[in-house]
């Protein structure tokens, strides 16, 4: 029988929830790598017991854990994350040039590679895409990524200039693509070698030009369908939008929605055009309009939207959910996950007709990904 | 090769699995010579390497270089004996006892550190992690 485990990062450790494919009861296990923010935990793409963790502290900055028996034991890796020089500047918060400097992993993203082994992504502060071909032993830089001509447009989104999201195109090995808060989508066809900026169609509310600006745009999430790659999606700052080729052009979908403003965005297992959102009340106030946490959902690719409450807090609710605490599992049908900033961690069972409280009081929720296990 | 003991904080014990946390370090140096807190990390680095980055960081210098070097993380305070040698930074010279392994270095967390709202101007005032 299958089993579904939720891999919870949070400010004050990792979390594993447990359950059987009913999905109906859950063990916590936790906290694991306690007292350090757990950025992200994800799991490998090959062996579904080795998770890999980005971890933080303010006092001892950004390491890498491994561990290959589901989090029980943990090794902390060497973490050299070094820019390839040339290193330049971004416009830094007060529109001055700011120096790159690597400060935290935000994502990691594990790849498979045709010809066998994992190749392990990921995305950092201050924006930049490294590589890791021995299992987050040693990284290597993409820096074409972070010398594009737009790179002293990119400035910080409030919480820093990160590359946030790495999307792999499934059919094509040598595509992918990456988000940055605030430069925009970028898409590499040559593995890494050379970038394009992807951005037509998007609004910023702050760049003078949108039309022709190349970079500064803040997207919030990206996902695609891997039964479906030439679509994208994108949660943004402005909006949330659609994309049918390939990033090249973007429209906005945000018609529906209570608000343009929010940060997760998933895609349905089996339904490539299901979607999911979390709106916030605007980039000020960062909590449910009126008080009230509903999912959205789309089921004909962001033309129509429908709020999804049942189980979810009805009034007095004002936490977040982040742009990488919503996941979905394989099973069918459709697991729905997010957590708040709230400590709470909710699911669904049904692809969001209705939620459950699957954990409460929890640290501050950072990351949430599913892992959906045989026997 | 002087022998230096360092003191590390519990989290460093751990991430770095050294079993205490009292480590003892060869530090590379010609008799005589003066050795700084600098190359006391280097020697911490090649023994435990995810103290390398657990300690310092690069100084973010544009250019084609990259970096002109490595500093000690704000949010940690180093000490000989009872003497406090974190304003010098990695370039502190050591004193002779602890050369002499009569006084171990210590490092610790600064209380500061409990926040990365805290430093004023900083952009984590504006929003929490991750936000």
């Amino acid at each position: 029988m299958a089993r579904v485990r939720v891999l919870v990062g949070t400010r004050k450790g990792g979390f594993v929830l447990t359950s059987d494919a009913s999905r109906r009861a859950w063990t916590i296990e936790g906290p694991l790598l306690e007292g350090c923010e757990v950025f992200h935990l994800q799991a490998s793409s090959l062996d579904p017991d080795r998770l890999y963790a980005s971890v933080w502290t303010p006092w001892f900055g950004n390491v890498i854990q491994r561990s290959d028996d589901g989090g029980r034991t943990w090794t902390a890796l060497e973490s050299k994350f070094q820019y390839v020089p040339p290193v330049e500047s971004y416009k830094g918060l007060s529109g001055q040039p700011e120096t790159w400097q690597f400060r935290r992993t935000w994502t990691l993203k594990p790849v498979a590679n045709p010809g066998g082994g994992e190749t392990l992504l990921a995305g950092v502060e201050d924006a930049a895409l490294f590589q890791s071909l021995d299992d987050g032993a040693t990284w290597t830089e993409f820096s074409a990524l972070r010398h594009h001509p737009s790179h002293s447009d990119w400035e910080p989104g409030a919480a820093g200039c990160c590359l946030h999201t790495v999307v792999p195109d499934p059919e094509v090995p040598q595509r992918l693509y990456v988000a940055i808060s605030a430069a925009g989508v970028f898409r590499s066809d040559d593995g890494g070698a050379s970038w394009r900026s992807m951005n037509k169609g998007l609004r910023a509310d702050w760049i003078a030009d949108p039309a022709n600006a190349e970079a500064g745009y803040c997207v919030h999430r990206l996902a695609l369908h891997p039964a479906r790659p030439h679509v994208l999606f994108q949660q943004n700052h402005c909006g949330v939008y659609r994309s049918d080729d390939r990033g090249e052009t973007w429209q906005e979908i945000t018609e529906g929605l209570p608000s343009e403003f929010g940060f997760p965005i998933v895609i349905h297992a089996h339904e490539p055009d299901t979607v999911y959102v979390v709106p916030m009340t605007s980039a000020e106030r960062r909590y449910p309009p009126e008080g009230c946490l509903r999912v959205y959902r789309s089921r004909d690719g962001g033309g129509t939207w429908e709020p999804l409450g049942n189980g979810l807090p009805d009034r007095h609710c004002y936490v977040n959910v982040l742009r990488g605490a919503m996941a979905v599992d394989q099973l069918d049908p459709c697991g729905v996950y997010f957590g708040t900033t709230g400590g709470q961690v909710f699911g669904s069972r049904d692809s969001g007709d209705s939620w459950a409280l699957l954990a409460d009081n929890l640290p501050r929720v950072l990351s949430v990904e599913v892992q959906t296990l045989e026997g | 090769m002087p022998r230096v003991t360092v003191v590390l904080p519990w989290h460093l014990v751990r991430l770095s699995g050294s079993g205490g946390k009292a480590v003892a370090v060869d530090v590379p140096a010609p008799p005589g010579e003066e050795v700084t807190l600098g190359d006391v990390v280097d020697a911490l680095a090649r023994q435990h390497p995810v103290l390398g980055t657990a300690l310092r960081e690069p100084i973010p210098t544009a250019g084609p270089a990259g970096s002109s070097g490595w500093r000690l993380r704000p949010y940690i305070r180093a000490f000989a004996g009872t003497h406090d040698l974190t304003a010098s930074g990695l370039e502190a010279r050591l004193p002779r006892e602890c050369l002499d392994g009569n006084e171990p270095v210590r490092l610790v967390g600064a209380i500061a550190g409990g926040s990365p709202g805290s430093e004023p101007g900083s952009r984590k005032e504006m929003a929490a992690p991750g936000e």
